[in-house]
């Protein structure tokens, strides 16, 4: 049987409710992703390419250099594709959570440059107003808590293989 | 506590590990009943079309599949080797070895083709497409040369547009495939004679219009296919540019100078480039040579430029031929004088600069540009045979994007950003979904876009999208970008493998846009309507002799 007091020192002392809102906080993320990576696989031929070519801002530069070497592109996809659906499995499932949790945060990151809400950047429509924090920005915060408190433990997989 | 302490997974701790797993289930299930929701909204609105009509053979050419093999190679010629000569150079997969894989190109299939020759008036065209060739190519100075003695199979010809018809009909007879930029032609008697040259002459032809093969109008053509607009009785079409260089006044490079200049450079073979004007004996300008498409002489402006690119994805989509008549107007509204700026060091600076940098002055090796073509142009087309009228405008001082639209009793298309299909408040066909607010009537029916998808897909419901508006230099094959210009050209070099004339744009969709545009150049000229005469293969006005004397004659006027 699985050690509960090594997981209680993982994870600290919560109540119920606690692991619970963090639980749900770590499936709705999940669920995010894991939508947003099935979408991408089953429409055939998807491709990154001409989001990147549309960045606006301070750190288009980056994506310009991405989108003039095929092979950056072609490792866009792939993480959209796979990527996106791999953390989401895996952040649903608690499996891996928090390499899971870490390149959600860092998808999240390229994201938020992408489009960053700044002052005089001209975003791509989207609903709702944003001044420097954005969605983008509160679910990559939500990721870096996931992170640091490891609830894949708690409630799935990776509760199989902690160590005694 | 010894019990407890069992090693492997009690079944309290697999239910823990496994509470999730539900949630998985659930996301699946859900994804399922959204497809067939969006399956069935989308099928209601896809049911109202009528069968394909199959009667557009544009869409058949669409995508071609070359038979052939491509083992054997191809060895072209280049004639006209400025900026459009340079760029198709470049998508037949000659560039400087030094240079990265252009975009749009990185994984086209290689064309297998072989530059045997160039040809160029002006020096350093031909020293760069030399360089691009990576050495393979032999240097001609005169188009004559080139066809008698070059080892060609075939040529493509980027001069201006003067020389389009005369270099083009001796490809012909000379037994070259040919691939002309647009405008087919500068004159309506030069189309007729290209025209019979080419037919003549068995040749593979294609004309330069690779906006064809944008993958939105594969979705154009369907929507006015299955009858999603009704009848469509309006379509309008615009060009809005804001620039010098977007006016044509290109730069002028530092060095030039005719042949028999008494010093300085000698680059530049202006007798030859006026000789094949109605004008032979024009003193040296480097305003027409650099500028060519601000005067008469060497092209027609607007409609020869701009208008065709419009006119030419309509017939395509439309399948329309050549206008009943056409009406046009215009005139010299804003760029009426283009001064060429140099630093204070001697260092030309660029038409497009502004504001000029301190210490400019006026470069004394560049007389004032005064164009004799429209900045400000309208013409209006009528087809009385398919209730249908074409109005296009263009304006040169003026960025904004106005785009392409079709209007039917039934629906409105958009082909700007991607192609828009909206349902007129009026329609009959939608009227029910509209009631039902499956259709709204403000946003689009049917949205087609390129981010998604082989190329395009039909999104019937409103989700983010991120459009790409590169028409004329890129569009997507496989989800991959990829060079129209480069699609255009092997739609050519794989009818040449397979001895096919039925190129995307052939000859007589070349004849039909050419006199489409001169139709309004003469219109606008004559100040009058002008008609095409289908029985008798004629272009007709209702005045006399001033086109004439414009473009086959003396001085032009506007």
């Amino acid at each position: 049987m699985v050690n509960e007091s090594v997981i209680n020192q993982k994870i600290g002392k919560y109540t119920g409710f606690q692991r619970f809102f963090l639980l749900l906080m770590r499936v709705t993320i999940g669920w995010h992703f894991l939508y947003e990576g099935y979408v991408k696989m089953v429409s055939t031929g998807w491709s990154a390419a001409g989001y990147l070519d549309a960045v606006p801002g301070p750190f288009a530069g980056v994506f310009e250099y991405m989108i003039n070497h095929a092979w950056m592109v072609k490792f866009a996809d792939a993480m959209m594709l796979y990527g996106l659906t791999a953390i989401g499995l895996c952040l649903i499932l608690g499996f891996f959570t928090r390499i899971a949790a870490v390149c959600a945060a860092a998808l999240l990151l390229l994201f938020y440059i992408s489009n960053p809400p700044f002052i005089g950047v001209p975003f791509m429509p989207g609903e709702g107003n944003y001044l420097f924090v954005n969605k983008n920005l509160v679910e990559l915060t939500a990721a870096m808590v996931l992170l640091v408190f490891p609830s894949g433990l708690v409630w799935g997989l990776d509760r199989l293989f902690v160590k005694e | 506590m010894s019990e407890e302490k069992k090693k492997g997974i009690g079944r309290r701790d697999f239910l823990k590990a496994a509470a999730t797993t539900p949630v998985v289930g659930a996301f699946a299930y859900s994804v399922h009943k959204k497809g067939q929701h969006d399956e069935v909204a989308r099928e209601e609105i896809f049911s109202l079309g009528k069968e394909t009509s199959g009667t557009n053979p544009n869409i058949l050419k669409r995508n071609y599949q070359r038979k052939a093999s491509a083992n054997d190679r191809i060895k072209i010629g280049f004639i006209g080797i400025g900026g459009r000569g340079n760029n198709h150079m470049y998508n037949c997969g000659f560039w400087p070895e030094d240079e990265e894989t252009p975009r749009g190109l990185e994984e086209t299939e290689d064309l297998n083709l072989e530059c045997t020759a160039v040809c160029d008036l002006y020096e350093p065209n031909l020293e760069r497409a030399v360089k691009n060739s990576r050495g393979t190519a032999k240097i001609y100075r005169t188009y004559q040369e080139l066809l008698a003695e070059a080892d060609v199979d075939a040529v493509l010809i980027a001069t201006s547009d003067n020389a389009h018809a005369p270099i083009a009909i001796a490809a012909a007879e000379a037994g070259k495939h040919v691939y002309v930029e647009k405008c087919m032609t500068r004159t309506i008697e030069e189309a007729f004679a290209l025209r019979d040259a080419i037919k003549k002459a068995g040749v593979i032809f294609q004309l330069g219009h690779q906006n064809r093969n944008s993958n939105r109008y594969d979705s154009a053509m369907e929507v006015v296919d299955k009858g999603y607009l009704g009848h469509i009785n309006l379509i309008q079409c615009y060009t809005n540019r804001n620039s010098p260089s977007g006016a044509w006044c290109y730069n002028v490079p530092k060095e030039h100078g005719t042949l028999d200049a008494a010093s300085g450079a000698r680059n530049l073979d202006w007798k030859q480039y006026q000789a094949m004007t109605p004008n032979p004996d024009r003193p040296y300008d480097p305003n027409r040579f650099f500028r060519w498409r601000c005067y008469w002489d060497y092209g027609t402006g607007l409609s020869g430029d701009l208008l065709t690119h419009e006119l030419d994805v309509i017939n395509m989509v439309m399948n329309l031929g050549i206008p009943a008549t056409c009406t046009a107007s215009g005139g010299i509204y804003y760029f009426k004088e283009f001064q060429t700026w140099m630093t204070a060091e001697g260092e030309p600076i660029s038409s497009n600069t502004y504001p000029l940098p301190a210490g400019a002055q006026l470069r004394p090796d560049v007389p004032v540009c005064r164009r004799e073509v429209p900045d400000l142009f309208q013409v209006t087309y009528e087809w009385p045979d398919k209730d249908l009228t074409v109005v296009y405008n263009a304006t040169l001082a003026n960025e904004f994007g106005r785009g392409q639209i079709y209007f039917g009793d039934e629906g409105t298309m958009d082909v700007t950003h991607g192609v828009d299909v909206y349902a007129d408040s009026e329609s009959k066909l939608y009227r029910d979904l509209i009631k039902s607010g499956k259709v709204r009537l403000d946003e689009p029916m049917v949205s087609y876009r390129n981010v998604a998808g082989k190329g395009i897909e039909a999104i019937t419901s409103a989700t983010a999208r991120w459009t790409v508006a590169k028409g004329l230099l890129y569009t997507y094959r496989g989800g991959r970008m990829v060079s129209t210009t480069y699609l255009h050209l092997k739609n050519w070099v794989d009818h040449i493998r397979d001895n096919n004339h039925d190129t995307m744009c052939d000859i007589d969709g070349g004849f039909q846009e050419a006199i489409t545009a001169h139709m309004s150049t003469m219109s606008l000229l004559k100040g009058c309507r002008t008609r095409w005469d289908p029985v008798n293969q004629k272009v007709t006005s209702d005045l006399e002799d001033q086109y004439e004397e414009v473009m086959y004659g003396s001085t032009a006027k506007v």
